[in-house]
C-alpha cells in the first residue's frame, strides 16, 4: 500500500503518510499531486502512455487506490481491471468514521458556546462549495453548466420549497447531451 | 429505527456497484454524470450564498464567498479558502 514505482530507474518509494498527503492535497486543490504524479511519469516510461489526472478522480476511495497502485490505475484508464487496496479502504473509511463520529460528539457537547454565524461559519460552507466547484470551472461545457445551475438555483430561490433549486439545477446536466 | 435507516442507506448505495460497477455508461449518460457535478456544486453555493426562507438575502455571507473566490483565483488551500471567507463574514458582522 505504500506507493512505489515498479519501473528499474528509480528507487522511489514514498510511504503511507505520504500517499494520504496527496489524497488530501489532491481533494483540495483538483491538481494532481506532485510525488503521485512523478509515480505516473515512471510508470508512463516503462509501460508507455498515461492520461492525464483530471476532476473525474475526485472521488477519495479511487484516489486512494489510484495513488496507491499507479500502474493499477494506468490499467484502468486503458479499460482493463485494477485491484482494489482494501487495507486503503478500509483504513480510510476507519479514519472518516472515527474524525466524523468525534466531530459531531465535539460539536454537541461544546457546540453551544460558539454562534456559527458570528464567526462566519455560514459563509465558510458556500466557499468551501466554490472552492470544490473551480477546479472543474477550466473545461467550458462544465463552466456553462455550471452558469445555468446556478441561474436555475437563483430564480427558483425566491419562491420554491427548500431544496426543489437544487434538484431543479441538475437538469442543467442535462447539457451534457449536447455534442 | 435507526438501524432500519442504517440498512436502507447501505443497501441502496451498495446497489449501484454491485449491479453495474463492471459495466461502462454509455457515452452520453456518462457526458450528463460529467457535468453533474459542478451543477450540483453550482446550486449548493448559490443556495448556501443567498438561500433564505424563501427568499433572496444579500448579507456578509455574499461578501464572504467572494473573498473565499477571490482566495480561490489565488490558488489559496481549502483550509484558507474558507477561513478567508468565515474570517471576512464575521468582520463585516462585527462592524
Amino acid at each position: 500500500m505504500p506507493v512505489s514505482c515498479a519501473c528499474t530507474s528509480c528507487s522511489s518509494q514514498p510511504g503511507r503518510l505520504q500517499s494520504l498527503l496527496w489524497l488530501v492535497r489532491h481533494r483540495a486543490t483538483g491538481q494532481p499531486p506532485d510525488d503521485a504524479a512523478v509515480a505516473v511519469e515512471h510508470e508512463r516510461r516503462s509501460v508507455g502512455n498515461v492520461e492525464t489526472w483530471g476532476p473525474d478522480d475526485d472521488v477519495g476511495e479511487a484516489v486512494a487506490v489510484d495513488v496507491a497502485h499507479p500502474r493499477d490505475a494506468i490499467a484502468k484508464r486503458r479499460g482493463r481491471q485494477g485491484r482494489f487496496e482494501y487495507g486503503v479502504l478500509i483504513g480510510a473509511g476507519l479514519l472518516l468514521y472515527v474524525v466524523w463520529v468525534g466531530g459531531t460528539l465535539l460539536g454537541t457537547v461544546i457546540g453551544d458556546l460558539l454562534d456559527p454565524e458570528a464567526i462566519g461559519l455560514d459563509a465558510a460552507f458556500p466557499a468551501l462549495f466554490l472552492a470544490l466547484l473551480a477546479p472543474y470551472l477550466r473545461s467550458r461545457r462544465a463552466l456553462a453548466t455550471a452558469l445555468v445551475a446556478g441561474g436555475i438555483t437563483l430564480v427558483l430561490l425566491p419562491f420554491a420549497p427548500p431544496g426543489v433549486p437544487i434538484v431543479a439545477a441538475s437538469l442543467a446536466a442535462l447539457i451534457g447531451l449536447l455534442r | 429505527m435507526i438501524v432500519v435507516v442504517g440498512s436502507v442507506t447501505m443497501v441502496f448505495k451498495a446497489a449501484g456497484p454491485v449491479l453495474l460497477g463492471n459495466r461502462e455508461l454509455p457515452p452520453r449518460v456518462a457526458s450528463v454524470v460529467d457535468v453533474l457535478a459542478p451543477a450540483m456544486l453550482a446550486a449548493l453555493v448559490v443556495t448556501q450564498t443567498v438561500g433564505g426562507d424563501r427568499e433572496l438575502v444579500i448579507d456578509a455571507r455574499l461578501a464572504g464567498v467572494i473573498a473565499g473566490g477571490i482566495a480561490i483565483w489565488l490558488r489559496a488551500p481549502l483550509l484558507v479558502v474558507m477561513v478567508v471567507a468565515a474570517v471576512t463574514a464575521a468582520l463585516i458582522r462585527l462592524f
